[in-house]
């Protein structure tokens, strides 16, 4: 693999959305994960790839519920979690998780584990305020990749009426039309793109 | 951002890690036959040509059978997980339809050919006898419906 191929396999999978300190985003020893899956050996597994990426701090509970009181009271930088669980699905763990305003945790990345790929199924993900799906059967090329997309391309986090989570945009098209949004305007005036320039120091590009 | 090389290292080192723990894969997919087998036969505990299944019971013999495809995918055991996903498909299918005895047949067969397959540890695809087997499989469940 070239530097560019690796560069370029790694915006091909996908983003999320919280911000990590730059010391955190460069190592992976120091981030706190909490891994959350009913199953053991699948537990064990994911446990294990995390550990040999260098992840000390892991802290792993089969019982989501259980996940969602820890939230509660200890800081986390990363959460994964299944999306098939019996106790709670990783889908109604996550809204437990985003829709609390009083969870510390609550902006935290949270990448889930599925073998259920449908159409559907990745929608009530994303509209769950899940950060990324990571497709079973699970790889470290895939994992890592996912790892490192989250803290390199942080999305904003959104809170509006029906939903709390990451923002789902994932492409952000620079609009070159008239901007013609009422937020946009400023003492019943719109400002122009000559008054941004003028204000930021930048030259008016328009007739360029 | 992590450099290439620091990436690869990262990358040898999980994979080292799943190898690591192929012999307790080998014990859990040992484990998870033993479960949908049992798991099967209480389904079909009428025994009647035709019967139709709690889809309960049929619904924990589909979480198995995932579990199954997903990790055969991990340990390199593609024929374990094109056995599984053939088999995911027909108990998806049964979950809206009475188990004829056609269907139970099927079932059966393709969880004897994983027993089969995880009894001989047979890694990647199987080669020609593995193309051969899933697509008969794939054939047997299809003529399930058929008609």
């Amino acid at each position: 693999m070239t530097d560019t191929d690796y560069r370029h396999s790694l915006h091909s999978t996908s983003l999320t959305s919280w911000s990590l300190p730059a010391h955190k985003r460069a190592d992976f020893s120091k981030l706190s994960l909490l891994l959350v899956d009913e199953n053991n050996f699948m537990r064990r597994l994911v446990k294990q790839v995390c550990r040999s990426f260098e992840i000390q701090d892991i802290t792993d509970v089969t019982d989501p519920r259980a996940a969602v009181a820890l939230l509660k009271v200890k800081r986390m930088d990363l959460v994964i979690c299944e999306y098939l669980m019996r106790q709670m699905s990783g889908l109604a763990f996550t809204k437990a998780v985003r829709s609390d305003d009083t969870m510390i945790n609550r902006e935290v990345p949270i990448i889930m584990l599925t073998g259920h790929t449908q159409v559907e199924n990745i929608l009530a993900a994303r509209d769950a305020g899940v950060t990324e799906l990571l497709a079973k059967p699970l790889s470290p090329h895939a994992l890592l990749s996912r790892l490192i997309y989250v803290f390199e391309h942080p999305r904003p986090f959104v809170q509006v009426p029906g939903y709390v989570g990451p923002s789902r945009r994932r492409r952000f098209v620079e609009w070159r039309g008239e901007d013609r949004r009422l937020s946009r305007s400023y003492d019943g005036q719109a400002l122009s793109e000559a008054d941004f320039g003028r204000l930021l120091g930048r030259p008016d590009q328009r007739g360029a | 951002m992590l450099s290439l090389s620091d990436f690869e290292r990262l990358i040898g080192s999980a994979e080292s890690a799943v190898e690591d723990l192929r012999e307790e894969f080998h014990k859990e997919l040992t484990d998870c036959l033993g479960r949908l087998r049992q798991d099967w036969t209480t389904a079909t505990a009428a025994g009647d040509a035709v019967a139709t299944a709690a889809p309960a019971d049929l619904q924990t013999c589909f979480d198995l059978t995932h579990q199954i495809k997903s990790m055969g995918g991990t340990f390199d055991f593609d024929l374990v997980s094109d056995i599984a996903a053939s088999l995911c498909e027909l108990l998806q299918d049964l979950q809206s339809r009475p188990v004829s005895a056609k269907a139970r047949d099927s079932v059966e067969r393709h969880i004897a050919a994983l027993e089969l397959v995880e009894a001989r540890k047979l890694r990647g695809d199987g080669g020609p006898f593995g193309r051969q087997l899933v697509t008969g499989l794939t054939e047997a469940r299809q003529a399930c419906f058929a008609g």
